[in-house]
């Protein structure tokens, strides 16, 4: 069986808990997930911020790197896929090196701070053109289950649909601190490309700042 | 969650979009929860937009697809998420207390799911679960991400940077 060799992009030691390390580890370090995946890197924003992650949430992997710098992991020829969950406007300039070594990019979304940088990673995928983006909020069954009643003509044809939500953060009034550039269109992370487009995660306040991965 | 809407029922199309900045000056908040600071925003916190499917096997010419999005708390013990998709028999209702996002990291609280048949006028609960193996990870954000790299493994349809690109795109006309 091949297993695919995954690199993390903001496996963070230093925040309270991790979006990556909530969303991503329970499969890849499960049984399951072992069988077919196994992470080789992490990239944070320094080696010694790599090495403390490893420390913290790989403590019994064998041969993860850690790695400072983008380049350096693009030139890693055991990645073959990279896991982004970083700031939003840290993915262009994090990522890229990795799409244009080929390497798979599994990026959170949103894809990246406006729809020019997002079309610019989409033309670095290189000829096999593989790509992921963290819209997993699709495979919710619920979700799922509506299609496939819809599917299957339970309500006949659809003629219309309404959606109404209140979210995107806790309280109508407050951001914590951590969150400062949901007020700034663009950085490209707010409540609305975030919990409008795809979800409101109580872990979103530990992507944190744009340095801090 | 439009993702999750585009997602079941196709992309939305000829979109109008109004919106607001109903709290201009947002307070924010340290750890005890405490106000250190005062800042002026220039992202809506009111979002209302309507468009149409694409024509599809599955639904009518022109059908209309409507969003109400607000920021924050809905009414006090009212759901944070109602959604119905209706049709020429019948309509679907799914309902969460606690979140819009019932693939994440937070309880969704009550929860309803039905399909009311007007040919029998009956209200029908529907269930939708996890497969046994997921359920071994706690939250909803795990076992949904452990779906996108079990489809990257089998070759299945995963989201992609082109669709991404494409819901980019679609924000950014929604905000204009």
């Amino acid at each position: 069986m091949t297993i695919t060799r995954v690199a993390i992009i903001g496996l963070s030691a230093n925040a309270k808990t991790s979006w990556a390390a909530a969303g991503h580890l329970p499969y890849l370090l499960s049984t399951r997930g072992r069988q077919h995946f196994k992470i080789t890197a992490l990239l944070n924003s320094s080696t010694e911020a790599a090495q403390k992650a490893i420390e913290k949430y790989l403590p019994n992997e064998t041969g993860v790197k850690a790695y400072g710098n983008p380049d350096d992991l693009a030139a890693d020829p055991e990645v073959d896929l990279v896991v982004t969950s970083t700031r939003v406007d840290t993915h262009y300039d994090l990522t890229l090196p990795s799409i244009k070594a080929g390497k798979v990019p599994y990026i959170e979304w949103p894809l990246a701070q406006d729809a020019k940088h997002a079309e610019e990673l989409q033309n670095a995928l290189t000829r096999q053109r593989k790509s992921i983006v963290g819209l997993q909020g699709r495979y919710v069954p619920l979700f799922e289950k509506i299609e496939a009643l819809v599917a299957e003509g339970k309500i006949g044809k659809v003629l219309s649909s309404e959606l109404r939500a209140f979210g995107g953060t806790f309280d109508r009034e407050t951001l914590t601190n951590k969150l400062d550039y949901f007020t700034d269109k663009r950085i490209g992370g707010n409540p609305i490309t975030i919990g409008f487009a795809h979800c409101k995660s109580t872990s979103i306040s530990t992507i944190g700042s744009a340095n801090n991965h | 969650m439009f993702d999750q809407l585009q997602s079941v029922l196709g992309q939305v199309s000829d979109i109008q979009s109004i919106t607001q900045i109903q709290r201009p000056n947002v307070k924010f908040i340290d750890d005890a929860g405490t106000v250190t600071r005062t800042v002026a925003t220039n992202v809506p916190d009111l979002l209302h937009l309507s468009g149409r499917l694409a024509n599809s096997a599955t639904a009518v010419p022109d059908a209309i697809v409507s969003v109400y999005f607000r920021r924050g708390q809905p009414f006090k013990g009212q759901d944070s998420f109602t959604w119905t998709v209706n049709g020429e028999k019948g309509e679907i209702r799914l309902t969460a207390r606690n979140t819009t996002f019932l693939g994440g990291q937070q309880d969704p609280g009550e929860v309803h799911f039905q399909v009311h048949d007007y040919a029998t006028d009956e209200l029908e609960d529907i269930t939708a679960e996890w497969e046994d193996w997921q359920n071994e990870f706690d939250y909803a954000a795990a076992k949904a991400i452990a779906s996108v790299y079990e489809r990257y493994l089998n070759d299945e349809p995963v989201p992609t940077f082109a669709e991404a690109a494409a819901l980019h795109r679609q924000l950014e006309q929604i905000l204009q």
